[in-house]
């Protein structure tokens, strides 16, 4: 039990190892050689991910008897984001700034947060500068081919680890960081974290306190699993993250200074380090028919492809957030999925969440217009077979503008929408009157 | 039991397929059908027809899971018996395909529904394959085109199949194909008819359009009905599945 004479968990922090990590980052993505099995790391991280679905209970529960070990590390368990938000705001206390991470977990908590009368930077899109050679092709995400098969992989490395040694460091600044875990290890209680830029990196050096929210799926058997799991999100997810600077790129009073060089230091001998244990819905997923989302790694894969990602940013991170918001109850609609399934294909460990969406959707859809439109849109097969019967009525009745207006108010198809004629003679017709 | 197909006739030779064309060709584009059956047939295939009935996807789309479970039994009710008799089952629409090959397994998740999954085909990978076996032979003629731009669906991408038509239609002498290669039309199946998102269907289809108007393609091809229906009206162009183009060159039209 040697681990345990430290004063507090690990922190591990993965980031791509370069001096120049955004200009790195494009060169990697513009050329690069190295290739990597990537179906054997699929398969490893399939397995991880399975088995840390299947013993979401087992692996945090001794994961929070491993770090309760540690003398310095407080570790709390929050059923939901109020109550993590509670937690919270007794370790603020009277600290008046809380930086937060870019993270899917933390973005659970930040309805309850914004109540907080305390300042929330927003600490990752205030890090990069685009160079200009890439900044065009971010407009054409499917074209960069999968960095994955050219260096990604080897790019992400173990970088630090801070111990207590490092927590009692100078230069510590009046505050609260906020910062969502890619992985941790049941074993040690270690926390894996994954950085593109420098922003987690300062803030694990410079904040007073660190709040770390683990959400449950994310606990892994031990830290080698773990390292291999942020190594994932942090590989598959590349493109991504370019994605994400382009729509974040709209906002732009979020990306002119770093808030957090404003902030003065203070005279502080150590760090406090917290870990809250979110819930927040997860044990009712685990047992239902969306468990497969707990598979997630958080890259952001999914929204690589995905043709609706800038209109569904405005609720989530990625699609798979956007699904996972809507069952946990903060984005109120799921209607903007078109079931492209791209996201499918690009998901590393498999989620059929395109399937998982329709499927959520037939659960909670209701309304008129959506009866109408399942009955005319959804039912395409009958449609046609009526309009095939009297195709120039029909058709005739289509290019009326009255008839148009109708149909958008009462079905919801668009009177824009130009539809196409009906024939004469369906296919099938054609197909049996040769053979007679 | 009379499946609708009495007339097929069982000549141990030949092989036998059974082509599913999907909604769209069936009521709006019978042409496509034509094109698929008559490529088909010269190449000594011998074609059924099944009584038509709709896979299901747009159900699933509009969130309507239990009534594309019904349309799934029916198809799977009709097409099983025809794969038990060794037929394998061809259709030209991606989305069909998506839907019997990648949603059924999930959805149904039976064995019947996994056997009829497994012995289904998307058009231009089962001509590929056959291709490729030297069962059929590709003596394609000159056609009046000689360039054609291709926009591959996010269905066909979705079942890694996104090369296939361009592989081959390139096999058509003296005809140029530029892969277009930008995304989403945004029609993305039904949801592109919807009101509230006919505007930003627009906008996820903008770099598709802009391309087609900058390359000043002559004529398009798609093998997605609803690609279809939103390239021609954005970009207004034609827009033709690569089967005809393909039957157009087998028939010599020089």
């Amino acid at each position: 039990m040697d681990e345990y004479t430290k004063k507090s968990p690990p922190v591990v922090l993965i980031e791509p190892n370069s001096r120049q990590k955004s200009r790195h980052l494009a060169k990697i993505m513009l050329k690069g050689e190295v290739k990597f099995n990537q179906r054997e790391i699929k398969r490893r991280i399939k397995k991880i991910r399975r088995y840390s679905q299947e013993n979401m209970n087992v692996l945090s529960h001794k994961f929070s008897r491993n770090v309760s070990q540690y003398k310095d590390a407080h570790i709390v368990f929050a059923n939901d984001a109020t109550e993590a938000v509670d937690y919270i705001n007794h370790v603020v206390q009277d600290i008046k700034v809380v930086a937060v991470g870019k993270s899917s977990t933390v973005d659970e908590l930040l309805p309850v947060l914004e109540k907080g009368c305390y300042r929330l930077i927003d600490s990752y899109s205030s890090q990069f500068i685009l160079p200009d050679g890439i900044q065009k092709r971010i407009n054409y995400p499917w074209q960069f081919q999968s960095t994955f098969n050219r260096s990604a992989w080897d790019t992400f490395e173990y970088s630090r680890s801070t111990d207590q040694k490092d927590l009692s460091g100078h230069g510590l600044k009046d505050i609260v960081a906020l910062l969502g875990v890619n992985a941790a290890s049941a074993d040690d209680g270690s926390l894996f974290l994954l950085q593109h830029s420098n922003n987690i990196g300062t803030m694990l050096r410079q904040a007073r306190k660190l709040v770390f929210v683990v959400g449950l799926e994310k606990i892994v058997e031990n830290s080698s699993d773990a390292l291999f799991q942020t190594k994932c999100a942090g590989a598959f997810g590349m493109e991504s993250i370019l994605l994400d600077l382009k729509v974040g790129d709209t906002d732009k009073e979020k990306r002119v200074i770093d808030p957090l060089s404003e902030v003065p230091e203070v005279a502080a001998s150590s760090q406090e380090l917290h870990i809250v244990l979110l819930d927040n819905g997860r044990t009712n997923i685990a047992v239902g028919d969306y468990k497969e989302l707990l598979q997630c790694i958080a890259c952001g894969a999914c929204s690589k492809q995905c043709p609706g990602y800038r209109y569904l940013k405005e609720f989530s991170r990625y699609p798979k957030d956007y699904l996972w918001s809507f069952l946990i109850g903060y984005n109120p609609s799921i209607e903007l999925c078109s079931n492209c399934v791209m996201c499918e294909v690009e998901c590393p460990v498999d989620i059929n969440l395109s399937k998982l969406i329709a499927k959520a959707r037939a659960e909670y859809a209701t309304g008129i217009t959506h009866f109408w439109r399942t009955r005319l849109i959804s039912n395409v097969g009958r449609f046609a077979l009526i309009g095939s019967l009297i195709p120039s009525l029909f058709n005739w009745f289509s290019r009326r503008k009255m008839f148009r207006l109708l149909v958008e108010r009462v079905a919801g198809i668009d009177r824009r929408r130009k539809v196409p004629a009906f024939n004469r003679e369906t296919f099938e017709q054609w197909f049996r009157s040769r053979h007679v | 039991m009379n499946n609708g197909f009495g007339h097929a006739m069982y000549d141990s030779q030949k092989k036998k397929v059974v082509y599913y064309p999907g909604c769209f060709a069936n009521y709006w584009d019978p042409l496509v059908g034509r094109s698929v059956v008559s490529v088909l047939e010269k190449n000594g295939l011998d074609v059924i027809v099944p009584r038509h009935q709709c896979c299901g996807l747009s159900r699933i789309g509009c969130g309507d899971i239990k009534g594309a479970r019904k349309d799934a039994d029916r198809l799977i009710d009709i097409l099983f018996p025809l794969v038990k008799k060794g037929y394998d089952i061809v259709t030209a629409c991606p989305s069909c395909s998506l839907a019997i090959k990648k949603e059924y397994p999930f959805f149904v998740n039976n064995e019947k529904s996994k056997l009829v999954a497994e012995s289904t085909y998307f058009l231009s990978r089962y001509l590929n394959e056959l291709y490729e076996k030297g069962e059929i032979k590709m003596d394609f003629k000159r056609i009046p085109l000689t360039s054609v731009a291709y926009h591959a669906p996010c269905h066909l991408k979705a079942q890694n199949l996104e090369t296939d038509s361009i592989k081959l239609m390139a096999l058509i002498p003296g005809l140029q194909i530029i892969n277009i290669n930008r995304g989403c039309c945004g029609m993305a199946g039904a949801a592109g008819v919807k009101h509230e998102y006919y505007e930003s269907s627009m906008i996820i289809g903008s770099a598709l359009f802009k391309k087609i108007k900058e390359i000043n393609a002559q004529i398009v091809a798609t093998d997605c009905g609803a690609c279809k229906l939103q390239i021609e009206q954005a970009a207004a162009v034609e827009v033709i599945h690569p089967i005809t183009i393909l039957d157009k060159a087998w028939r010599n039209y020089n």
